[in-house]
């Protein structure tokens, strides 16, 4: 038998739940389902717009406004209040069901996933089928739609499964890419933000196939090394694998912050609040048995201004208590009496995995208290058992994390 | 324990000349009561094969809420939560005019009302 010399054509398949948090809310309560409605985390604070649906969307509403923007282009919208809870189940069962194809499931977000079915599609009458499945299964079981992009790399399978919403499917194959490069405006490709558009509008640069002609050189010039890579995505290039779950890069930080209810610049509030956001990243250290050395502080004031602080200790802590003394350390030679602060946040990096399990990391007898503190956490559910300062907890998150994976637990 | 009004709606009335009465437009409102109750829920339990997610073997058909039946005329969504080493299963359901939000922990073998929604 003879066999080829060229590799076949990748086929990496990318899913994208339309409106996803609107569309499950619209599903929950059939008197939303037709009308514009938008998924916010508090309808009475100063949460932005998460996700809209569809007909709030063609009102101009978009993801990531401000309430009092969104009732000015659609006064009738309906703010609902989010559900982490229902969108992270339903997105794990979701992800769970893209495995039954094939196990390189890349999780991009939430409601996003990358699917390489190069060596698999053959088993399911090719990947317009799979595409089929999927979509008759989300349909069936969760009554929502998704678009998909099928294309011969991620970037590619992005840009096609973003051409033709809601519910749509679209095949991009390797001969059509040039002629699709063309006329396609370079800020339709993912990665190239309004930033590196100006740039290269400034260079003279519109259209895809304009930069992927484009000496690479000159582009370097201005780039740097993504020069190259700006050429090769111009080009429709694109050789990142899908990566699955759990064999993502190593976690290189771990961090909560918060927008408080109302700016302030009470003592007692702001410890507060650093202290459940210490707490809350000493737990998660705890959970997945890391420990870490550089605890960096995020102040923002009532006027956005932005300021960063960070400290390396000696040793290496997973302590909330441990981390909060640190933040606020940071905090009291950052913050600048009397502004008001509008935002904390709080992470721990420089991170070592398993390190209590060698002389290096500082044992005491607290770490038999946060023992059974866990414990007992993880039987009765977070802040169960918490410092007595934290009786009056801010409510938990209303958002879902960018960085959300499912836990291994539900992965086949 | 009842909370109400999670929800909230937006009425922008529309400015009009003095001598053109404007009817303001029906307003778009979601009544969502917060509750924490039990309640005697008749459930079907049918076997299914995906032991990962068993979402689906439970289907709420009829519950008794303050000495009213209700009959489910449609189970509108379900999702699973880990609470503590609790799973707790939600079921918005709708007997026609209403959505209400069952909650069945699976640990605790209890059901419980956790909410009231109509617009």
């Amino acid at each position: 038998m003879q066999q080829s010399a060229i590799a076949p054509e990748r086929v990496v398949m990318h899913v994208d739940m339309d409106a996803f948090f609107a569309s499950v809310e619209q599903q929950t309560f059939p008197f939303l389902r037709g009308k514009p409605i938008g998924v916010c985390g508090d309808p009475d604070g100063r949460t932005v717009i998460a996700a809209a649906s569809y007909e709030a969307k063609r009102r101009g509403v978009k993801t990531a406004m401000t309430i009092p923007e969104a009732k000015k282009l659609c006064p009738e919208i309906i703010l609902v209040s989010g559900n982490p809870a229902k969108y992270v189940d339903t997105s794990t069962r979701i992800l769970a069901f893209y495995t039954t194809f094939t196990d390189l499931v890349e999780v991009f977000s939430i409601d996003e996933a990358f699917l390489d079915v190069t060596q698999t599609a053959h088993l399911f009458h090719g990947p317009e089928e799979i595409a089929r499945s999927i979509k008759a299964y989300i349909k069936t079981q969760f009554g929502l739609t998704c678009s998909v992009g099928i294309a011969p790399n991620k970037l590619l399978a992005k840009l096609s499964g973003e051409m033709h919403k809601p519910d749509g499917l679209t095949i991009v194959h390797q001969s059509e890419v040039a002629a699709l490069m063309e006329s396609l405006p370079v800020q339709e490709l993912c990665g190239i933000g309004p930033k590196t558009t100006d740039k290269l509008n400034w260079l003279g640069i519109k259209t895809c196939g304009e930069l992927g002609r484009y000496p690479e050189k000159q582009l370097t010039g201005i780039f740097g090394i993504n020069g190259t890579h700006l050429k090769r995505m111009g080009q429709g290039l694109d050789e990142s694998p899908v990566l699955p779950c759990f064999h993502e890069p190593a976690t290189k930080s771990m961090g909560h912050s918060f927008t408080l209810d109302k700016d302030t610049r009470e003592p007692a509030e702001i410890q507060r609040h650093l202290l459940q956001l210490s707490e809350q990243v000493g737990r998660r250290l705890r959970r997945d048995s890391f420990a870490g050395r550089t605890v960096s502080l995020v102040l923002r004031y009532a006027d956005f201004s932005t300021f960063i602080k960070q400290h390396s200790l000696k040793n290496y802590i997973d302590d909330g208590l441990r981390i909060y003394q640190t933040g606020m350390k940071l905090f009291e030679e950052l913050y600048q009496p009397p502004r008001l602060v509008r935002l904390l946040g709080i992470s721990v990096s420089n991170l070592v995995r398993d390190l209590k399990q060698t002389a290096a990391f500082e044992n005491s007898r607290a770490d038999s208290l946060f023992n059974t503190v866990d414990e007992v956490n993880n039987k009765y559910g977070e802040f169960s058992v918490a410092r007595a300062r934290l009786q009056e907890r801010i409510p938990g998150p209303r958002v879902i994390s960018p960085s959300w994976r499912p836990v291994p637990s539900v992965s086949r | 324990m009842s909370t109400s009004a999670a929800f909230q709606t937006s009425f922008w009335p529309v400015e009009g000349s003095a001598a053109r009465k404007v009817e303001p437009e029906k307003e778009a409102t979601v009544t969502h009561q917060r509750l924490c109750e039990n309640v005697k829920v008749y459930a079907i339990y049918k076997e299914t094969g995906d032991r990962q997610f068993p979402h689906d073997k439970l289907r709420p058909v009829m519950f008794i809420w303050r000495n009213r039946e209700y009959r489910v005329q449609d189970v509108t969504y379900v999702w699973r939560e880990t609470l503590g080493q609790a799973e707790v299963y939600h079921f918005t359901v709708s007997d026609g005019a209403n959505v209400f939000e069952l909650s069945y922990n699976a640990k605790a073998l209890d059901w419980t009302i956790t909410g009231t929604y109509s617009e």
